[in-house]
């Protein structure tokens, strides 16, 4: 019976996560916004941070570039996207153990369809929902070494702090999330965080040595900063679980009364469920209370001029400080205490109504656990836009073979020169370019993201020099020099036809996209050995650890099986 | 009483509700269009 109930529990953040995701049903590859799977993506030095950009993908890209090797980048995107939604529910249930039927369903759905993940997924950041939605998993097994001591509960911890590490925020997060579950004062109880630390070591290290500026453009600060909604400021945004930088992620409903009705579930589930997710989770309660009102005060601060200046400063002078530029995402670990406390606050309200009889606390139960749902009723529609697939054009794969048969050492360039297109294949809304992922050879675009009116500089200073020569001189006069050998076309770019193609020499042409020989092209300069060697030794020595992680789980099971 | 009143006014709030979506969903004229957005622009601010 209890199985049973736990197999149907774990359906409907399944299923929210079915309905936020239904597009994936149709063929294709996802291209939309940050959200890029090409059918098979070259482990490149770019893949482990050594492309001269700021590591903000990495070891993400290294990952899925292995994991491309064995599976279609198409399919491996549904079941990563599938992945990232459904195990957030699936963490918050096993947090929230304890709690009634109703409530477990209504804090599950929560931690699932919520502003925060619509809007990060409508942004196409499936791996900062994924460092999400591994948070409840940390916690748990965190929380269970320090007090039983498992071996296995802290190989958990360091396995799932694994998942989170996979971009540098969630990291961050699968830090102070190992901190606030796993802190005490018996000295083992902190090895599982030394290890989460070296699992850091993928992105640390190339964004000392992989050769980008490590500092970022303070411009970034105010156009990232947190957004505002129906609720008239930032901070109430933040509130409401919302508020990202973003205006083409923000669902419609947040325009209307529900972002004021958002922050009214927050305060309602707070004041009503604190008591009770006090005594229900004596131990967790207190150390998710913190971590999360921490993520919510760092992402307030972002939204006071000060608080803007102070990180305007840091951004300009401190290394890997436009790590924190994007405050709104730092709301992650207090939307996983709202998930709890909701259900926690519904809970009390079943409880008092359990004298009415089944039907009245079946039925105002069906009300409760469907609010999530109702305070967002078009999160589908926001993501759906997002996660819709689309057809490659064969030019782009032909494009890659003809670039991949070519001299090995010479590099790409993708024009007009921009950091985001709109191709008409597409989904309608800009994306990366796909050809980044697609060949096995540096692809350079520019850096400079376009916010509205305002432009945020990239961190390549090699992108920002061809965009720089590019922009006084033909393409056939000025990138032999940096090595590059290729030039792609987008066909279908309004400014495609302004390219200045003269002097290079056509070896394939579509309606989509031109491919251009560059006649005289250099080799392209490549890392010095050290750099690449002491990236790859960083990335090997994460790579024991979370192996060795999994081995001690799994033999730590087996131990424990055999003796009971 | 209340085990009779409760359950029947939820079933008229859920069936308000969903009628009033179905309805508003369909005579609602999409709020941006995509074709409309800066072709350029990796985003657009919040507000």
């Amino acid at each position: 019976m209890a199985r049973a109930r736990g197999v149907l529990l774990g359906l409907w953040p399944l299923a929210l996560s079915l309905v936020l995701l239904a597009p994936l049903r149709h063929p294709g590859h996802l291209l939309s916004r940050d959200l890029v799977f090409v059918p098979h993506e070259p482990l490149t030095d770019a893949a482990l941070g050594l492309g001269g950009a700021a590591p903000r993908s990495v070891p993400l890209d290294a990952v899925v570039a292995l994991l491309t090797s064995v599976a279609d980048g198409g399919v491996l995107g549904r079941g990563l996207l599938l992945a990232s939604l459904s195990l957030a529910g699936w963490g918050v249930l096993r947090l929230t153990d304890g709690l009634g039927t109703t409530a477990r369903l209504a804090a599950s759905g929560f931690a699932v369809w919520n502003p925060f993940v619509i809007e990060r997924m409508a942004l196409g950041q499936w791996a900062l929902v994924l460092g999400y939605a591994a948070l409840p998993w940390i916690l748990h097994a965190a929380a269970t070494h320090r007090r039983t001591g498992s071996v296995r509960a802290g190989a958990l911890a360091v396995l799932w702090s694994a998942v989170a590490s996979l971009t540098p925020t969630g990291g961050v997060f699968a830090l102070a999330t190992t901190v606030a579950g796993g802190a005490s004062r018996r000295p083992r109880s902190w090895w599982p965080l030394g290890v989460v630390a070296l699992e850091q070591l993928p992105w640390i290290v190339p964004s000392l040595v992989g050769g980008a500026t490590r500092t970022s453009d303070p411009t970034g600060v105010a156009v990232f900063a947190p957004g505002s909604d129906a609720s008239g400021h930032p901070a109430l945004a933040l509130l409401g679980l919302g508020g990202i930088w973003d205006g083409l992620s923000v669902p419609d409903s947040r325009h209307t009364f529900l972002a004021v009705a958002a922050i009214a579930v927050v305060a309602i589930s707070a004041i009503l469920g604190v008591r009770r997710w006090a005594v229900l989770a004596p131990d967790l309660a207190l150390r998710l209370a913190a971590l999360g009102v921490t993520g919510l005060l760092a992402a307030l601060v972002l939204t006071t001029g000060p608080g803007q200046d102070a990180l305007r400063h840091l951004v300009a002078d401190v290394p890997g400080a436009g790590l924190g530029r994007d405050g709104q995402k730092l709301l992650a670990p207090f939307v996983l205490l709202v998930a709890c406390l909701f259900g926690a606050a519904v809970d009390v309200v079943a409880r008092r109504l359990a004298r009415h009889g089944v039907e009245v606390v079946a039925s105002v139960g069906l009300l409760l656990v469907l609010v999530p749902v109702g305070l967002v009723p078009d999160g589908a529609g926001t993501v759906w836009r997002t996660v819709r697939p689309v057809r490659f054009p064969d030019a782009l794969t032909s494009a890659a073979t003809k670039i991949d048969g070519g001299p090995p050492d010479r590099a790409v360039v993708t024009l007009p020169w921009r950091a985001y297109r709109n191709v008409r294949w597409g989904t309608g809304y800009p994306s990366s370019d796909p050809l980044v992922r697609m060949v096995d050879r540096p692809v350079f675009t520019s850096g400079d993201l376009v916010v509205g009116d305002r432009t945020v500089r990239g961190e390549s200073e090699t992108a920002a020099s061809i965009g720089s020569a590019l922009a006084h001189g033909r393409p056939a006069d000025v990138l032999p020099a940096y090595g590059i050998g290729w030039v792609v076309v987008y066909a279908d770019d309004p400014a495609a036809g302004q390219v200045d193609v003269t002097g290079l020499r056509r070896v394939l042409a579509s309606p989509e996209l031109t491919v251009y020989a560059v006649p005289g092209a250099q080799a392209a300069p490549e890392p010095e050995s050290w750099r690449r060697l002491t990236v790859i030794a960083a990335d090997l020595l994460a790579l024991f650890v979370v192996l060795g992680a999994a081995v001690t789980a799994m033999l730590e099971s087996r131990h424990s099986s055999k003796e009971s | 009483m209340v085990r009779v009143l409760v359950p029947a006014l939820v079933g008229v709030v859920l069936a308000v509700v969903i009628a009033f979506l179905m309805v508003y969903l369909q005579n609602k004229a999409p709020s941006a269009n995509p074709a409309n957005a800066p072709i350029l622009a990796y985003g657009t601010p919040a507000t």
